[in-house]
């Protein structure tokens, strides 16, 4: 009976795994890995797999751990090297360019729950002109304490990590796993190079994952990569297969990732600089990533300024495309500081120029409770209502003017009442 | 109140009423037994209790709390409205106020209970006053706010089904939570029976697993309506001793149950006046004298009509003044809607509702004067719950079950020692069923590694060996890991109903608006093209039903009738993986679908109920792929033989009944709820070419009951035979064999004949035994 019943269970299972797995994946990879799974199922019996052997620069450090480093030659090393010695919008003079640790890992999912664990760090150090990877390879469950040891002597030697959305996910899951191996876990400051990514090209990019940044804005092209979203399969084949030609290309995947965050790093510093060309980014965001952005380190006063100028310059260029949300978030942004002179300044001339029905009501609303001058906000209705506007905006501004005036006849009948009775006022 | 007492003696007066009525039962009242507020009870508290006008604790307060604050387990029983929710949150607070890192969870059966508990109860306006936080985790809170219930929340309110695919499986994100968690409520015990039990109860073993990786050891409280079992139940899904709190300290008014059979309307055929009116009727009389009423009815519509029927009726007496208030109650209205009637029932603002059993549970409605059961709802626990809404600490109340037309209505008010006699149904579960076990194994194994049993029942590591042959997880050193890409808990459903909604969009008039929501199998029934949809006394025609979007588009109307589709249900053979012969009969084993399908809806006239016209549906079928095994009545078979032995009309009958003494007896050996098994027979059988009756997992993709279910046939067999024979009543009882019939073909005692039917179908089932014994092993 019972055997029957383990017997229905694996058909059934079988039957579900196989109808659900082709749309679990993105298209394309999904097909190679349900048949590498069915593949993985019918391999011998753990303890039966064959033994592990990585070829130098790997070595084994412990039962099933591995460690290789790797070096190469790091140009973009100097951008970051300045910017410590100047102060950048990430990194500042406070930073120790050494003690950036340009981290990656690869994991057993994408989920992030308990069960997903990391098998694979790529941590990477400037050495000189050189980038000095170390990669932590994790070769079956078993070695995770070891692995985990390593992996925090690395995270202890950096000042810095550097990631990509690693707040969320690697760093994230390296807690995870230290929790559940009861290690003490270790807390760096943490530079994440997805926000001020999606700041810069979140608006030129379709997606603004590492790889499509790294082809795009980057122009890096890799060659024989595999499919991050592969990955997971990859080594779960490998752990139960030994055979480490399908797991090779996952090494030099998170190697070009890890060496991608430090080029990228340094992109991103010579455009909030504005000491590159490339025309790939939008200014408008670029302004408001130095005028908001959290990374901004003590000293970046300039780059905040200048974030101000090229926004006022955007907005004051009434032809260009961005110009009137670059207004609406400068004038906003001046508001708020009660700078009402350059406000007023914008508004003005998207009123003028561009007839802008925004500019009006803000003018409108400036002049009326701002400045206290309902002649001026009456007239500045009055003009944008000659304009020719959709009916809704047509009734918004009838009911403006309607109140300004109602205003207007108000403080006129005070006035009048103020004159006759005046002389016997406070008597 | 003078006026409850003035309409009951009104009623015991009025001549054509007590003609319906069968009995008229008196339950006196009840003192309160109190005891004196705990005195390590920190004054806040007691001063917090004193301003609500708490002096004293109820016994089985006092109780529940003594066995929380000195770490034993506990479950609570006690009727509504019995100040029950204060037996877990006074020890809860306490613990708060004195260690501030404390953590307590609270898992309701339902969505809608727990979010009653946050926004409405006394006790956490109560947590409130007191600095205490208390957060919602469920499928509902915004992202925004999940990081910090986790984070603060002190106690926090969530339901199984959250705690199994959201707080476990991240639970490194929950470790100030769980290092710290002392309490675990769970409320509504009762509610975690058949299958749906077994999947709680292994959700609870892996709560366990977590808490003990972090190193606590939380006590347990539990609160259970009146069931046969509680603390058997409370046992089986805690796994450890319980200590039962069953006293009832909560003073009790006297009060007045009425079994009422409406008056015949048709003497030869039987017929008798439709439940609807009759209880609305009933209703206004009570509502008219100012007595806070509750109508349960047994179905969606069947709640929007008697609701109208009573607003309607009354509308035309009042018409100027008079504010008698009657709302609708059930599952699907927006969320607001239901907390402003709740509210409206507390404050007395509403002075009748008629609901489905979704007020049954534990909301809170404060105590109401009288309630009328339209129809028996199904178990005799639930009607005492239904009944038992009526009933105040002081003063008297009424409760009336109004019977239908239905057999077992019929028995019930014809019967009424039966109905005051009968104990309430007992609870059974079953977590080390295989498919269930195996799910959570699978979960278990994601959030932590596996070593030994940790907790888990049976050869562990056999499972584990098969789930590593399945590729999911991998043994490497001593332990199990996780060894798949994927997240097993998403993929594993607690409940057999699907949690996909579709949402009710009213366009009248070019609007847009959200008025409720319904599950997609019932969507399929009330919502389809054309459908007369009534949602809180309004009419609504269905424009379109679009599943894709799930949601359907609705319009104001007008007409004069509303609709009610025919359901038709019918088995398909998909596989058989083998079949025996056991118990005088073939029996086969395999995969069916199971296919439901409404095609044609009825026209019926408001008021009159009379059927005006048909319509068609044109809807793809619901189906359900599930396991089952199917008894094939086969030539050469001892029951076979039996079978054919009887008159042919009566065949079809009399496989019913043998299906209702099955699903009558099987639970008990099962360990599962009679909704946990559907049954189907088919006369001739087209795909065994014989009568065959079916018995099916009534979840999706098989919960192994079929399974079981061979091996105990024959056990179920001589056990239903055995109950027949030893069955006090006449001619069939719901016990039995069901009750008698009037429409069903069975000539003379129905009884009698299943009797006689299953010792022929067993007289030679003892040799059959040894062929399952070996099966067996
Ligand atoms: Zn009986």
């Amino acid at each position: 009976m019972m055997h029957n019943l383990y017997e229905r269970l694996k058909q059934q299972k079988e039957a579900k795994s196989a109808a659900s797995r082709p749309d679990s994946g993105p298209s394309g990879v999904s097909v190679v890995d349900a048949a590498s799974v069915s593949d993985a199922r019918r391999e011998p019996r753990p303890g039966r797999r064959p033994a592990v052997r990585l070829s130098p620069p790997w070595e084994q450090v412990a039962g099933e751990v591995w460690r290789a480093v790797y070096r190469s030659a790091a140009p973009a090393a100097a951008v970051v090297r300045r910017c410590a010695s100047i102060g950048g919008l990430l990194v500042g003079p406070e930073t120790d360019p050494e003690g950036l640790c340009f981290l990656d890992s690869e994991t057993t999912g994408l989920s992030g729950g308990a069960g997903t664990t990391a098998f694979l760090l790529a941590s990477a150090r400037l050495q000189a002109e050189e980038l000095e990877t170390t990669l932590l390879f994790l070769s079956d469950f078993s070695g995770e304490p070891v692995f985990l040891q390593l992996v925090r002597e690395q995270l202890l030697r950096a000042q810095t990590l550097v990631t990509y959305n690693g707040r969320a996910f690697d760093v994230a899951i390296l807690r995870n796993r230290f929790l559940l191996n009861r290690i003490e876990p270790v807390e760096r400051q943490h530079i994440d190079l997805l926000h001020p990514a999606r700041r810069l090209f979140g608006t030129v990019l379709e997606r603004c994952s590492l790889s499509v940044v790294e082809r795009e804005i980057l122009g890096i092209t890799r060659q024989a990569d595999i499919d991050g979203a592969a990955v997971p399969d990859a080594w779960l084949r490998f752990i139960r297969t030994g055979d480490s030609a399908r797991i090779q290309p996952v090494f030099s995947h998170v190697l070009q990732d890890s060496a991608s965050l430090l080029q990228l790093l340094a992109r991103i510093e010579l455009l909030a600089a504005d000491e590159d060309g490339n025309g790939n980014v939008d200014p408008l965001q670029r302004a408001r990533l130095l005028i908001e952005s959290p990374y901004r380190v003590a000293g970046s006063l300039s780059l905040r300024q200048r974030g101000l100028s090229s926004l006022e310059a955007l907005a004051c260029v009434p032809d260009h495309p961005q110009s009137a949300t670059a207004a609406r978030y400068y004038c906003a942004l001046q508001r708020r500081r009660g700078n009402w002179g350059a406000a007023q300044r914008v508004w003005l001339l998207h009123f003028e120029r561009r007839r802008s029905l925004w500019a009006a009501v803000e003018l409108a609303k400036y002049h009326e409770h701002r400045r206290r001058d309902l002649a001026a906000a009456a007239d500045i209705v009055e003009r944008a209502a000659g304009w020719d506007h959709a009916r809704a905006v047509q009734a918004e501004l009838v009911r403006r003017r309607q109140r300004i005036e109602r205003k207007l006849l108000r403080s006129l009948v005070k006035t009048r009442a103020a004159g006759k009775t005046g002389p016997y006022d406070g008597v | 109140m003078d006026d409850i007492n003035r309409i009951i003696t009104d009623l015991r007066n009025d001549r054509d009423f007590m003609n319906c009525v069968t009995r008229w039962e008196r339950l006196p009242q009840r003192p309160g037994c109190y005891e004196d507020l705990p005195e390590d009870l920190d004054p806040r508290l007691q001063q917090a209790l004193r301003s609500r006008g708490i002096e004293r604790l109820y016994v089985h307060q006092a109780r529940a709390y003594a066995n929380a604050r000195s770490g034993r387990d506990s479950v609570v029983v006690t009727p509504t409205a019995s100040g029950k929710t204060l037996c877990y949150n006074l020890p809860v607070l306490q613990t708060i106020i004195e260690r501030p890192e404390t953590r307590a969870l609270y898992l309701f059966p339902t969505k809608a209970l727990s979010q009653d508990q946050q926004s409405e109860l006394g006790e956490v306006v109560l947590a409130s006053e007191l600095g205490v936080k208390v957060a919602t985790y469920d499928g509902d809170t915004p992202e925004s706010l999940r990081a910090s219930a986790r984070e603060t929340g002190q106690i926090v309110i969530s339901n199984p089904d959250m705690l199994h695919a959201g707080v476990l499986p991240n639970h490194p994100k929950w470790i100030k939570f769980l290092k710290h968690l002392r309490f675990v409520v769970i409320d509504e015990l009762h509610s975690y029976r058949g299958v749906f039990g077994s999947h709680v109860t292994n959700v609870v073993r892996r709560l366990g697993r977590i808490c003990r990786f972090y190193n606590t050891n939380p006590v347990f409280i539990c609160s259970s309506a009146t069931i046969g079992n509680p603390l058997q139940l409370a046992q089986a899904i805690l796994e450890r001793q319980v200590a039962l709190v069953d006293e009832n300290g909560a003073p009790a008014g006297e009060r007045y149950v009425v079994l009422y059979n409406p008056p015949l309307v048709d003497r030869v055929q039987g017929i008798r006046r439709g439940v609807v009116n009759e209880a609305q009727k009933v209703a206004i009389r009570l509502l008219r004298e100012r007595i806070k009423t509750i109508v349960f009815s047994r179905s969606r519509v069947r709640t929007e009509l008697i609701a109208d029927y009573i607003n309607k009726s009354l509308a035309n007496v009042y018409t100027d003044n008079a504010r008698i208030r009657v709302e609708s109650y059930r599952g699907g209205y927006l969320p607001s809607e239901r907390r402003a009637v709740e509210r409206g029932l507390r404050d007395g603002s509403i002075h009748g509702v008629v609901s489905t059993n979704a007020l049954e549970l534990g909301i809170d409605i404060g105590g109401l004067d009288a309630a009328i059961l339209g129809g028996f709802p199904g178990s005799i626990s639930s009607s005492w719950q239904q009944l038992g809404r009526a009933g105040r600490r002081r003063t008297v109340s009424l409760a009336i079950l109004i019977a239908s037309s239905a057999p077992l209505d019929q028995y019930m008010v014809k019967n009424p020692d039966y109905f005051f006699g009968r104990a309430p149904e007992s609870a059974f579960i079953d977590p080390d069923n295989i498919y269930v076990l195996m799910d959570h194994l699978k979960c278990a194994v994601f959030e932590l590694p596996f070593g030994g049993g940790e907790g888990f029942p049976g050869p562990v590591e056999e499972h584990l060996a098969l789930l590593e042959e399945e590729g999911t997880v991998r043994l490497s050193g001593n332990s199990y890991y996780w060894a798949d890409r994927g997240y097993p808990a998403e993929g594993i459903s607690l409940r057999s109903a699907t949690s996909d909604n579709v949402v009710i969009i009213d366009t009248t008039a070019g609007a847009h608006r959200v008025i409720g929501e319904m599950d997609r199998p019932s969507a399929k029934e009330m919502l389809f093209d054309n459908a007369i949809y009534l949602h809180r006394g309004e009419q609504y025609v269905v424009l379109q039903l679009d599943l894709g979007n799930r949601r359907a588009l609705v319009e104001r109307s007008d007409v004069n009738y509303f609709t009610d589709a025919l359901v038709k249900r019918d088995i398909k053979v998909l596989h058989e993986d083998r079949r025996v012969r056991i118990g005088g009969c073939e029996v086969a084993v395999g995969d069916i679908l199971v296919r439901t399908q409404v095609a044609k809806f009825k026209k019926i006239r408001f008021r009159s109920h009379e059927n005006i016209g048909y319509g068609t549906i044109s809807l793809p079928e619901e189906e359900m792929h599930t396991r089952a095994v199917a008894l094939v009545f086969a030539d050469g078979t001892a029951a076979g033989n039996a079978f054919a032995e009887l008159e042919p009309v009566m065949i079809s009958p009399a496989m019913t009944r043998i299906g209702a003494v099955i699903r009558n007896v099987a639970p008990f050996f099962l360990l599962c709820d009679a909704r946990d098994i559907g049954l189907a027979e088919r006369l001739r059988d087209p795909h065994f070419g014989a009568p065959a009756l079916y018995i099916y997992d009534a979840y999706p993709g098989g919960s192994g009951l079929a399974e079981a279910f061979v091996t105990v046939l024959p056990t179920v067999l001589s056990a239903a035979r055995d109950l027949i024979a030893g069955c006090p009543c006449e001619q069939g009882c719901p016990s039995c064999v069901g009750p008698r019939d009037s429409t069903e073909e069975i000539a003379g005692d129905p009884k009698l004949a299943l009797r006689g039917l299953l010792e022929a179908w067993l007289g030679d089932a003892q040799p059959l035994r040894t062929t399952q014994a070996a099966e067996g092993s």
